[in-house]
């Protein structure tokens, strides 16, 4: 009896929350389809457009290269800061490293650590006098 | 066989599944005494491998076979009587972590966790009574390693046990083989991290085979939301243990725990584990 009652009782956990991970393994295209390049996307209030090229793309096997191309110059005044966080998880990465290219109409952002799957979001921020004008933010998935 | 030795056998295996946690840290432990014992003592060495995340609509994200994430953990436990009813339990972890993610290598040693249980039997376990064996208890847990959000190595492999302070009350059925625990767990805010709360339910039930036992156990783990931090995990373990019985004294327990076979599981790590655990025993 108390055997049928245990068999019952397993049966019970896994029909009444869901499929388990293993029977439910994320699609390839739900991992990839969002880290591929992404064109004209825009800042909210400066109006700055640009586009993303992934040179290394998003991977737990190396570090990733992301290059944003801005359509003019990016004026002298304003910085960017970039940074990669699992808003699910309350945590970020470790520090981007971020090069201009002469002329300011290119950045590379290098070393961003993807160390776990998931939902990543990165975001870019705009900042003029240390204050922060303007921000844009993609989600990508791992 | 006589029925004390059976009784020994059982509780040995049950123990040493509620000891084995998969993927929260330090886990949820009963640390409790429920063979006729006056004190016990065991240590463990589990290997755990972390293999992927789950995301918050419940599927499974498994990492590339090029990716390490491996957990030692070593656990010394230490269970006493100090009356009839009454008991304490402690148990001390040291975690090694090997990761390799990124391109980048990382590897830490520390102290994970201490861990402090108080118990009373309040009801006992008659044979013409249908009810179990009822035990409350106390558990405090004391960290000695960083919790996620304040880690500062790569990969944040300094992130070693529970990583919290945390407490709580503890409700343990015993009858027949069968152990149900309930551990809830407050963990208060604390630098800079808001409270959250865990529960831990668990069921597992002993099969006796002369010296040998085997015990399959099932475990529902979640962890609310930490405000404005992260969202909610949820995860189902589902362990089996094998237990060999020297004699009443020594035993060795030899157990497997996964979490991606059972249940939906939500923002939670992957892992499967294997445990070797020797117990000894002083009989009352």
């Amino acid at each position: 009896m108390y055997v049928k009652i245990f068999i019952i009782g397993l049966m019970l956990f896994f029909l009444g929350c869901g499929k388990p991970p293993v029977l439910n393994r994320i699609s390839e295209k739900n991992i990839f389809g969002q880290i591929t390049q992404m064109n004209q996307e825009k800042f909210p209030s400066t109006q700055l457009e640009f586009s993303l090229k992934w040179l290394v793309p998003p991977s737990l096997e190396s570090l990733s290269t992301v290059e944003i191309n801005f359509n003019t110059n990016l004026p002298k005044q304003y910085l960017l800061e970039a940074e990669i966080v699992m808003k699910e998880h309350g945590h970020g990465s470790s520090p981007i490293v971020i090069e201009y290219s002469l002329e300011r109409n290119s950045i590379k952002l290098s070393e961003l650590s993807f160390f776990m799957t998931g939902k990543w979001t990165l975001i870019l921020t705009v900042k003029e006098h240390n204050q922060t004008i303007d921000q844009w933010e993609k989600d990508i998935y791992l | 066989m006589g029925k004390r030795y059976l009784f020994i056998i059982i509780f040995f295996v049950t123990n040493s599944l509620h000891a084995a946690s998969c993927c929260g840290g330090g886990g949820s432990s009963s640390l409790i005494i429920i063979a006729d014992n006056l004190s016990e003592l065991s240590i463990s060495s589990t290997f755990r491998n972390n293999i992927g995340e789950s995301t918050s609509g419940g599927e499974g994200n498994f990492y590339p076979s090029s990716v390490k994430d491996h957990t030692y953990i070593h656990l010394l436990e230490y269970k006493s009587m100090f009356s009839e009813k009454w008991q304490t339990g402690h148990s001390l972890s040291f975690i090694q972590k090997n990761l390799s993610k990124n391109g980048k290598s990382a590897s830490f040693n520390h102290l994970g966790d201490y861990s402090f249980a108080l118990n009373y039997e309040t009801v006992s376990n008659y044979s013409y009574t249908l009810w179990p064996r009822i035990f409350l208890g106390l558990r405090f847990n004391i960290p000695f390693g960083n919790n996620l959000y304040h880690s500062s190595k790569d990969l944040n492999a300094d992130v070693v046990g529970n990583g919290y302070y945390q407490f709580g009350p503890s409700l343990i059925l015993a009858k027949d083989g069968y152990l149900f625990s309930l551990l809830p767990t407050y963990s208060p805010a604390q630098d800079g991290i808001p409270h959250f709360f865990l529960i831990s339910l668990s069921l597992s039930k002993s099969y006796v085979f002369d010296e040998w036992s085997v015990a399959p156990l099932t475990r529902w783990n979640f962890t609310s939301n930490k405000e404005n931090l992260a969202k909610k995990i949820q995860n189902w373990d589902l362990g089996i243990t094998f237990s060999y019985l020297f004699n009443t004294l020594y035993s060795l327990d030899i157990g497997y725990t996964d979490n991606t076979l059972l249940g939906k599981s939500i923002n939670a790590p992957l892992a499967r584990e294997v445990m070797v655990k020797i117990n000894w025993s002083e009989n009352l």
